[in-house]
């Protein structure tokens, strides 16, 4: 009996204990700390929250166990989805009662759980219902909506969607390097603020 | 191009792409954006490296607080005789199983755990707890 058989049977998650040696590798610099900052002020957009607030919360719900962590996706990934969800439910909550207190707001525990947090759901190799597929083709198009003046940007997420990456990515949205990477960053700025409930 | 990846793909390819721009952002562009949302770098990353260290600490202080019910509710417990031959290594292929299943019997925190992390104490802890919730 080693513990190693146990690592292969609890593998859909990343544990505690993996998030924590990300952390200490991945968290300690100070360039990753201006990124998550980055990170989190994008997401926060105007709400009037300090970002290292909304960081703050999303490490705490994770090492408490309150948020778990995906396997099929990177522990970076999962960080950030769990920053904009959180996010987003400040959003929500300050949209339904705008004289929310802050402290009341940071408080505030709601976490939607949905389909659509398609990076903090395990995929267990099944395909979607008809159902879900219909509303992850319904959010892919609400994507596309957020670069209507930007048909550049459309293209080069069309071509992300598909999986594709630099030189392809860039021959599939006509684009060269430069544009492509301006585009990019567009798109990971507006993305950031996107909300499905705006 | 190969065949489309159905929605649920696509829609994952386009966020963790997202993630991956931001990952790969340099400190200089860093710099730039964050002086653009009127946030000076330095103040960002010591503000980043707090944010990290408090929720660290807070977290430690609930995992504490946590693992001794654990242990008060084990030692309270008195209702099952326990086999001494569980050990703490069948006591944590046991846990792993149950976490692989997601039994209702786990709390969320426990099933984010790796038992392999656990030390003898806790694991066995929380698997004779698990039996008396099974009784």
């Amino acid at each position: 009996m080693t513990r190693n058989m146990v690592l292969e049977v609890a593998a859909v998650h990343w544990t505690i204990e993996e998030f924590q040696a990300w952390q200490a590798e991945h968290l300690a610099s100070r360039v990753d700390q201006k990124r998550w900052i980055v990170a989190a002020k994008r997401l926060l957009g105007s709400l009037n929250i300090e970002p290292s607030d909304l960081l703050g919360e999303a490490i705490f719900r994770i090492l408490i166990g309150k948020r778990q962590l995906n396997r099929s996706v990177t522990i970076e990934a999962n960080l950030f989805w769990v920053m904009k969800s959180i996010a987003s439910s400040w959003h929500k909550r300050r949209k339904r009662k705008p004289e929310v207190s802050l402290e009341e707001l940071l408080a505030s525990d709601e976490e939607s759980g949905d389909a659509l947090e398609v990076l903090l759901i395990s995929d267990d190799g099944s395909a979607p219902s008809p159902e879900d597929e219909l509303a992850y083709k319904q959010e892919l198009d609400a994507l596309q909506a957020v670069f209507t003046d930007r048909p550049d940007a459309q293209m080069v997420i069309l071509g992300r969607a598909e999986g594709l990456k630099g030189a392809e990515l860039a021959a599939f949205a006509d684009l060269n390097a430069s544009q492509l990477a301006t585009v990019q960053r567009l798109i990971s700025r507006r993305l950031a603020g996107y909300r499905r409930d705006a | 191009m190969s065949k489309t990846p159905n929605a649920r793909t696509q829609l994952r390819n386009v966020w963790v792409a997202t993630v991956d721009d931001l990952m790969g952002m340099t400190e200089s562009e860093l710099d730039t954006e964050l002086k653009e949302m009127g946030i000076d770098p330095e103040v960002a990353a010591q503000r980043g490296k707090a944010a990290v260290e408090q929720a660290t600490a807070k977290s430690r202080a609930i995992q504490r607080e946590r693992k001794r019910q654990l242990m008060e509710a084990a030692r309270g417990s008195s209702g099952i005789a326990r086999d001494p031959g569980v050990t703490a290594d069948v006591a944590r292929t046991q846990l792993a199983r149950l976490i692989a299943a997601n039994d209702g019997r786990l709390t969320l925190a426990a099933r984010n755990r790796n038992p392999g992390d656990m030390d003898d104490e806790e694991v066995l802890a929380l698997y004779w707890q698990i039996q008396e919730l099974s009784r």
